[in-house]
């Protein structure tokens, strides 16, 4: 088996909350936003890892941590075997170049002030991608990649639409010529019609450039239609994680059942198995005991209330992290 | 060079702007007050400095068009050389505030923490006082004259600049882009003046021309009370100061530094809403 | 098709255009449809279709902003040219309304109760004990536990998808017989939305009343809504059941839009995709706006707007998918 090229262990990451002065005087213990609890996945090189989960999951937290946005508090991240955390200056700048992220909002991930060739400049220029006089054929062959017009290069961000945003961020990403593309929650934007071009675009790109890519996503759908292999948090923990084709066939967790009966389907006729979830999600900030499903969960005994479930099962067919599953 | 102004303003439809009456009313005041701050002796039928021991106290009149003081002087050549002194004061008294406020509010704005705590705490410190006790606070320990009047203001002044970069810039920090260039490896450096600051300065620059108003006002202030400017130095503040024992023989000796104090003043004002409609990018 | 005065709604060439800049804007072009009591019609649409603001325009929002001519007939009342007065007597008591974020819905400053309350005291007689027990049905009745209790919280103390529920029951406080519901699920997890949507449906059905949903997600129209009206360009292009708009989308836009939902399509292969994008109303083409992502584009498309014809199942298109491929996996 070889070495996945990225590989997270264990990571769990703790936001502070600010607290008011009410709070201080009125002595409320601290509240940490329990946005990672222990979360182990692995990329192997040049497939597709779909992440999903609804809002406050820690799906988005993930992908940040991944591309060195946030630092964990424990748990390591691995690139080609060796820890993102023993990387400072020029082999962080170096990891950042071979792990490249695309964020959600088309609308504040470009900056308004600067014309998309002085964005692909810049990125070329910064890690030496090629010589200086190279650089304006490099922009041109970007734009081509993404299927943007030349002139696009003299135009500002607001001059575009979402959807050409977000191809001019995938430009950008892919102007240092990563290894590793994460999009997160890189269509959830844009209007649908838009959406199939984009992810289009993304599984060609994909297929020509040999990436890995990490999909975070909330569209289950989409998400099976990109992914190799999937990954269901819920609350900071990976609840189950398989090929995709497997899980979304055949969920085993009761989550990932209940959330993949939630996707209202086309056929009107199709009511799926209408799973119905008790209560609300709870807070990141008040992590249930256990397991963080329990309050919720159909089939929840007292054993779940007391102990965290480990996720076992056989990487290749698929784990889940359940009391009541039987792994075999 | 070209380009770089380009990048500042990013709409050459927006240039359109600047048809706008108000806009060039400002424009013009600006500009005749500046081209009279540079060529004083062009435009003052007099020298300022020449008594004149027959027209005393003259009211305004053909040949002294803002009439003349108690010592003969000619009061609208005394004004317009005045100009130097009060159009360099807006620009002296503001633009080491703003580069020291720019710097320091960019840098605890993006990196927060220990810095942000402590230069909380030397806002909350200063801003407390009234800008003008403050000030005058600072000259009285340093002596009274223009250059110490120019660096009290700074002292004090830069604070107003960074607390404003400083929400600036973390509202900036709310947007993708600057995560997005820590995500392409760009220093710290980089992601904070070359992609934060541009877009965070708009405030800054439109606070900056209302400031500019304000320190002609102030130092015209500092120059009434004997603190900036001093006399015989012509300068609008000292003017007016000359002329307070004569307000109801000749008021025209402090009216027409006060006039001038107000156009000026208001020109600086309209050229900066211009500026800020202009720098504001779309999208 | 019955044409008494069951029929809830009626629109009839509704239009609505803005001002902007001296260019004058069509957000609503000749829409015209009806909705019969109880049932549940789904308006579906991309960004800048008219959606919204066709929504906007039946209680008479957009009126305010912009030019609304037309016919909007609710119970025998025309509503499009009523004055203010009247027509807030029907808001909120006739025809309510909910939106897609709650958070700023709802005002923050208020109680839950004292929101209800205040519905209840415009558009009902009720004294005050009447209204609090009131309150409290409502709540109870959209899912809200322990209801007695939170009517003394504000709505940052309830999570997205209880804070719905919340604009729900403000909606539902005097018994309104039509629902405006605009994107009432899009800000919330696809879980809760599920829960959302039923209450919508169930109460539709337990109290008869009508229900207009505008949507952007087609699994969200499939599965709540009777009959589906398709948007594109400010204009009507399909309406129908939506069992057969579904199967058997005979625009082509709706036909893409169909298919560019990655659902029954083999994994990792390239979808189906509309070129082009959604046109910005300011610049719609003189003839008929999507002619540019038309394959089927003829030059009668670009002279002139083709008009709603049919008969259930009506389409705007000159040369109209006949017959269409039905949608794998989807019986008729």
């Amino acid at each position: 088996m070889s070495v996945p090229i990225l590989k997270t262990n264990d990571v769990v990451l703790h936001f502070k909350k600010n607290r008011s002065i009410l709070d201080v005087i009125t002595r409320k213990p601290k509240q940490k936003v329990q946005a990672l609890n222990g979360v182990s996945v692995t990329l192997q090189k040049g497939e597709t890892l779909g992440v999903v989960g609804e809002s406050g999951c820690g799906k988005s937290t993930l992908a940040r941590v991944i591309s060195g946005l946030h630092k964990p508090q424990s748990g390591t991240i691995e690139f080609n075997g060796t820890s993102l955390a023993d990387r400072s200056g020029k082999s962080l700048r170096e990891y950042n170049r071979r792990v490249q992220m695309i964020f959600q909002d088309p609308y504040s991930s470009l900056n308004p002030r600067m014309r998309v060739g002085d964005v692909l400049r810049e990125a070329l220029s910064v890690h030496k991608m090629c010589a200086e006089p190279e650089i304006p054929a490099r922009i041109d062959q970007l734009l081509d990649l993404v299927r943007l017009p030349k002139d696009a290069a003299e135009k500002l961000p607001h001059e575009f639409s979402g959807g050409q945003r977000q191809r001019i961020a995938i430009a950008r990403a892919l102007s240092v010529e990563p290894e590793v593309l994460i999009a997160d929650e890189l269509v959830s934007a844009l209007d649908v019609s838009v959406q199939a071009q984009v992810v289009n675009l993304l599984l060609t790109l994909q297929d020509e450039l040999g990436l890995t890519v990490l999909f975070v996503a909330h569209d289950l759908r989409l998400v099976r239609h990109v992914s190799h292999r999937v990954a269901v948090i819920y609350l900071g923990s990976v609840v189950e994680i398989g090929p995709s084709i497997g899980l979304f066939s055949n969920p085993k967790h009761p989550y990932s059942q209940a959330l993949l009966s939630a996707a209202p389907s086309l056929n009107p006729d199709d009511k799926g198995n209408a799973i119905e979830l008790a209560g609300e999600l709870p807070s990141p900030l008040d992590i249930p005991t256990g397991c963080a499903f329990h309050g919720r969960c159909p089939i929840a005994t007292s054993i779940c209330r007391e102990i965290k479930p480990e996720l076992l099962g056989d990487p290749k067919t698929g784990q889940v992290a359940c009391h009541h599953v039987d792994q075999s | 060079m070209i380009s770089k102004l380009r990048r500042l303003l990013p709409h050459s439809s927006q240039l359109l702007v600047l048809l706008r009456p108000g806009f060039l009313v400002g424009v013009a005041i600006l500009f005749s007050s500046i081209i009279l701050a540079l060529f004083p002796s062009t435009f003052a039928p007099f020298d300022p400095n020449a008594f004149n021991y027959v027209d005393l106290k003259q009211p305004p009149s053909a040949e002294h068009w803002f009439g003349t003081d108690n010592l003969g002087r000619d009061t609208f050549s005394r004004v317009i050389w005045a100009y130097s002194v009060n159009i360099q004061m807006a620009f002296i008294a503001t633009i080491f505030a703003l580069t020291i406020g720019v710097t320091v509010g960019s840098l605890v704005g993006y990196y927060g923490g220990i810095a942000d705590a402590i230069f909380g705490r030397c806002v909350d410190a200063i801003i407390t006082f009234p800008f003008l006790v403050l000030v005058i606070a600072v000259v009285a320990v340093l002596g009274p004259g223009l250059t110490n009047m120019y660096i009290a203001i700074t002292l004090v002044g830069w604070v107003y600049y960074a607390r404003l970069m400083r929400a600036e810039i973390m509202g900036q920090l709310g947007n993708d882009y600057a995560a997005a260039g820590k995500v392409m490896g760009y220093s710290d450096a980089r992601i904070i003046f070359r992609h934060l600051l541009p877009n965070a300065i708009t405030p800054v620059i439109v606070y900056w021309m209302t400031d500019m108003a304000l320190a002609i006002l102030l130092g015209s202030s500092l120059g009434y009370l004997g603190l900036g400017a001093q006399p015989p130095q012509a300068e609008w503040g000292v003017l007016i100061a000359e002329g307070r024992n004569f307000i109801t023989t000749a008021w025209w000796l402090s009216l027409m530094p006060g006039i001038a104090i107000v156009v000026t003043g208001l020109g600086f004002s309209l050229v900066g809403d211009g500026v800020a409609d202009l720098m504001r990018p779309r999208g | 098709m019955t044409n008494n005065n069951k029929s809830a709604l009626q629109v009839s060439g509704l239009s609505t255009s803005f001002d902007i800049g001296g260019k004058p804007l069509k957000a609503v072009d000749d829409v015209s449809f009806v909705v019969e009591q109880g049932e549940v019609l789904g308006i579906v649409g991309e960004s800048g279709s008219g959606k919204s603001i066709t929504l906007r325009s039946i209680l008479g929002l957009a009126r305010r902003y912009g030019t609304v001519s037309g016919s909007v007939k609710w119970q025998d009342q025309e509503l499009v040219t009523m004055p203010e007065k009247e027509l807030r007597k029907i808001r909120g008591k006739e025809i309510a309304m909910i939106f897609q974020e709650p958070m700023s819905s709802l005002n923050p400053l208020l109680t839950v109760g004292l929101q209800i309350g205040e519905n209840l005291s415009a558009h009902t007689d009720l004294d005050k004990p009447a209204r609090l027990a009131r309150s409290i049905e409502l709540l109870e009745k959209v899912g809200i536990p322990d209801a007695a209790n939170r009517l003394d919280d504000f709505p940052h103390q309830f999570s997205g998808g209880m804070r719905q529920r919340v604009m729900i029951a403000i909606a539902l406080a005097s018994n309104p017989k039509l629902l405006l519901a605009d994107e009432p699920t899009t800000a919330l997890d696809v879980t809760i939305q599920k829960q959302i949507l039923k209450l919508i449906t169930d109460l539709s059905s337990e109290l008869g009343m009508s229900v207009i949903l505008v949507t952007h997600d087609l699994g969200v129209a499939a599965q709540t809504c009777n009959r589906l009206a398709v948007m594109y360009g400010g204009k009507l292009v399909e309406t129908g059941d939506t069992k057969s708009v579904i199967s058997n989308p005979q625009h082509r836009y709706t036909e893409g839009l169909l298919r560019s939902v990655p659902e029954n399509v083999e994994p990792r292969t390239q979808l189906y995709s509309l070129p082009g994008t959604p046109p910005s109303l300011a610049n719609l083409p003189i003839g008929c706006a999507f002619a540019p992502r038309c394959a089927h584009a003829t030059s009668d498309c670009e002279a002139g707007k083709p008009a709603l014809v049919g008969e259930a199942h009506k389409v705007a298109c000159f040369n109209a998918a006949t017959p269409v491929q039905a949608r794998p996996g989807v019986a008729l």
